[in-house]
């Protein structure tokens, strides 16, 4: 039982990560350099 | 309508997450007609509903709890039909099944010749089926590959919220991940390119939001439908905040730097995935809770090896009759209650009465079910079989009390229940004070310490806080031998300032004994005794039993008495061997004009020892006399001084003169002993007790303690004892021993601590927590987080009470 949902979560994790491969790797622009790994935190910097 | 009248219902509910849902089924089966008590146990997933039949029935409940938004569970049983001959046998079967009550729906296929049941647990048994099937001419057997079907559901339900928390947990670690980037101190970490893109977090929080949280969002909605709100509200609208803002981020995000938008798809993801967690470690501890009634049924014996027709079978446990006779070899359990017919042996009854030393059985004596043949093989005739053994009625009782509501819980379902709108309202505040005042604009800041209040608000410990400590503090009891009938009487005991103890059969052992022979006349010993108990043989007075017991224990045979007369109140007249005999009070003598004025200063002295003493004259001379007394138990003095040790005033009642009474009572180390009371004035002295402030709990085991038992506000019977003293009693003492008292009150003690700390930290949690996240110093992943744990710290404090050791001397 456990394995099946491990195994599910796992391969659905994989299918994204293959998408988002694929994504960046064809078709999104390049990213730009000005790089800030921005989440909910206000970049203080920006400001 | 009388009590008796009423029927009483147990239904296993699922779907309750936190005491608001206990609260609204419980007040939604006490709305219903007919309905005279309806209690919901949110640990046991139980409810419990006292009705009356002609006005409402089962089916009402049923349709009322679904209504509400839960799923009134039923096991499904699966057997082999035998004897089957055409579609009328099966119909005849299945319409025969349904009318039971308890029987949901059953459908029999006659090509397959199988049975379906569906089926509550609590009403009906596979057993109950097989002989109603039995009874319509047929037979049913268990189907050998669906034995196993009937696995508790609980554990069925824990394995996939397992599933669910390995699924949410593979896929929020890369949010989670993420997130490291947030902090300062965290910034040194990689976090991959891709887990930072909203797209990928949105592909990642979705299954999470919808798939495992679709529990939140159904059992929201029900709650909300109900026009109430609960656990299930506070987490589906936190979670949604942060998921559905973040989308709306993503959204707008579309043709700028992905990268730089503020995103919460974490926040929710983890808070499902910790409060997943919680619920596990809740189900978990839940279920070990229980274990004193699965440990109670584990000590039945499943075969028992009967005579029948002159054969020696070994059958199933369910199908022994009463009047069977069973075998039982040494080392064996006895299966049921019985009385033995041949042979003796020491019988380990440590299981059901806690007492460690093995009790000597031979015939006649009775026997209870699940107790261990130690050493000698016996021949048992079944008494009692089924629901009627001892040790069945031992497991309602405990299942009772663990189901049963203690009045210190009320208070907390009533808070659980108007919690959660405060709570909503509380963070609506919060946001806009965040949103207009502190942080002007910031509608991000201001929704996570929305979310962060209503995550940190989940009443989910308060309602467990009581049930659960009931649950195992009853449980830890029962394997001492202390049977609480329920869970005021849980609570009420630890309040007892006065124990009042019966004295025969409480104090003493009830079964007087013969203790001293005095000769004075021209005659030998032996024939002295011999001509007494020959005289007394015919008497069925429990003194002449003993007399004529301790007798025959010396090796003195008895003659037949060739005239026997008992007067009332006053003694024996006999014929023996020629002699005429007088036994008896003084008043016999003075009746028959017997000079006794030598006898006077040893009868007396005889009696300030507690004892009773009977004058024997012989051809109208007196002669002797012979003493009997009810013996002290062993364990009562030692018992005696660690209830007063404890601080409780203690005093014996009986209906013996003043001297046989403060006899006994100095020997045990009683203070206060009230003596010549009739049967029903024990209730009245109790009552007078009551009346000077005093909580008094009553301490007896005959039919005449039942008032006095009844009266006092706890009444505790001898497990020992009459069937009638158990029924008027709020625990029964299965072991003799009056250390059960200070047992019991000891763990009223520590049940009620357990509680109040439960309780304490439950309030303390939440009332802390609020302000804590609206001031914003909590993430919304830590609120998560403490709110899950939270509840499985109440759970495991109340575990602690099974560990509990009661036989302290200190207390």
């Amino acid at each position: 039982m456990m394995k099946k949902w491990a195994g599910a979560a796992i391969a659905y994790l994989v299918l994204v990560m293959a998408g988002y491969t694929i994504y960046d790797g064809f078709f999104a622009e390049p990213v730009q350099e000005q790089h800030e790994p921005e989440n909910h935190e206000v970049n203080e910097d920006a400001e | 309508m009388s009590d008796a009248a009423l029927k009483e219902v147990q239904l296993p509910i699922s779907g309750m997450t936190c005491a608001a849902c206990s609260s609204r089924i419980e007040k939604g089966l006490n709305k219903l007609d007919g309905v005279q008590e309806a209690n919901v146990n949110l640990a046991l997933e139980k409810a419990s509903v006292k009705y009356n039949p002609d006005v409402t029935s089962v089916e009402a409940f049923e349709k009322k709890i679904e209504d509400l938004g839960y799923t009134v569970v039923s096991e499904k049983a699966e057997f082999e039909l035998l004897g089957m001959t055409c579609a009328t046998c099966s119909q005849r079967i299945e319409k025969g099944l349904n009318k039971m009550a308890g029987v949901k729906k059953a459908v029999v296929n006659l090509a397959l010749e199988t049975a379906t049941v569906e089926y509550n647990p609590e009403q009906v048994s596979v057993q109950d089926m097989f002989k109603k099937v039995e009874n319509l001419g047929y037979q049913a057997k268990v189907k050998q590959d669906a034995e196993n079907e009937g696995a508790d559901y609980r554990e069925k339900e824990i394995e996939k919220q397992k599933g669910k928390f390995i699924f949410s947990l593979i896929l929020s670690l890369p949010l989670f991940w993420s997130m490291v980037g947030h902090f300062e101190f965290t910034q040194f970490i990689y976090v991959p390119d891709m887990f930072m893109n909203p797209w990928v977090q949105l592909a990642l929080a979705t299954p999470v939001q919808f798939f495992i949280g679709k529990q939140f969002y159904v059992g929201a909605y029900k709650a909300l439908k109900n026009k109430s709100a609960n656990m299930d509200v506070l987490v589906a609208l936190g979670t949604s905040a942060a998921y559905f803002y973040s989308l709306y981020q993503s959204i707008l995000s579309i043709g700028t730097n992905a990268h730089m938008v503020e995103l919460y798809y974490e926040t929710s993801a983890i808070l499902i995935t910790l409060i997943i967690l919680g619920k596990l470690f809740e189900a978990r501890a839940k279920g070990r809770s229980s274990e004193a009634i699965k440990k109670l049924m584990g000590l039945q014996a499943k075969t028992a090896t009967v005579l029948r027709n002159g054969e020696e079978l070994e059958i199933p446990l369910e199908d022994v009759l009463v009047g069977d006779i069973i075998y039982v070899k040494p080392g064996e359990k006895i299966p049921v209650d019985g009385e033995i017919t041949e042979g003796q042996s020491a019988l380990d009854e440590s299981m059901l009465t806690g007492e460690s030393v093995p009790v000597d059985k031979s015939v006649g004596d009775t026997v209870i079910g699940s107790t261990i043949n130690k050493n000698g093989f016996l021949k048992i005739k079944a008494t009692k079989v089924g629901k009627d053994t001892a040790l069945s009625q031992i497991i309602k009782v405990v299942e009772e009390a663990q189901g049963s509501k203690a009045p210190i819980q009320r208070l907390a379902d009533k808070i659980s229940g108007i919690f959660v709108p405060i709570v909503v309202s509380i963070a609506v505040i919060t946001f806009f004070v965040w949103y207009l005042w502190v942080s002007p604009g910031e509608f991000a800041e201001a929704l996570e310490k929305l979310i962060a209040v209503l995550v940190i608000a989940c009443p989910c410990a308060l309602g467990l806080a009581t049930p659960t400590s009931i649950m195992a503090g009853s449980g830890r009891a029962a394997e001492y031998g202390v049977l609480f009938k329920g869970g005021e009487h849980l609570e009420l005991t630890h309040e007892i300032t006065t124990v009042v103890l019966d004295k025969t059969g409480t104090v003493t052992h009830g079964k007087p004994v013969l203790t001293d022979v005095i000769v004075e006349g021209n005659m030998e010993e032996d024939t002295f005794l011999q001509l007494s108990g020959s005289a007394e043989r015919q008497s069925e007075h429990p003194l002449a039993e003993a007399i004529v017991k301790g007798i025959k224990e010396k090796g003195i045979t008895l003659l037949n008495p060739e005239e026997f007369e008992a007067i009332p109140g006053f003694g024996i007249k006999a014929r023996v061997d020629g002699k005429d005999l007088l036994i008896g009070t003084r008043r016999l003598m003075q009746k028959y004009e017997i000079d006794i004025d030598t006898a006077q200063a040893k009868m007396e002295s005889l009696e300030d020892n507690g004892k009773t003493a009977m004058l024997v004259a012989v051809d109208e001379q007196y002669m002797g006399i012979v003493a009997v007394a009810d013996t002290v138990k062993e364990t009562s003095k030692e018992a005696i001084k660690r209830l007063k040790d404890m601080g409780l005033e203690v005093v014996m009642i009986t209906g013996d003169n003043k001297r046989t009474a403060q006899a006994i009572a100095d020997e045990v180390g009683i203070d206060a002993a009230i003596a010549e009371v009739l049967p029903e004035g024990k209730a009245d002295e109790v009552k007078k007790l009551q009346e000077q402030g005093k909580k008094v709990a009553m301490v007896g085991d005959g039919i005449n303690d039942a008032p006095a038992l009844a009266v006092a506000d706890i009444g505790m019977a001898i497990g020992t004892g009459t069937d009638v003293a158990m029924e008027a009693a709020d625990i029964t003492l299965m072991r003799g021993d009056l250390n059960s008292i200070a047992d019991a009150i000891l763990m009223s003690k520590k049940t009620i601590r357990n509680i109040r700390q439960n309780l304490f930290w439950a309030f303390a949690y939440n009332t802390l927590g609020i302000p804590v996240a609206a001031l914003g110093f909590l993430a919304p992943w830590l609120a998560g987080a403490a709110m899950a744990f939270s509840s499985v710290s109440v759970v495991l404090n109340a575990l602690r009470l099974q560990r509990v050791k009661l036989n302290e001397k200190n207390g």
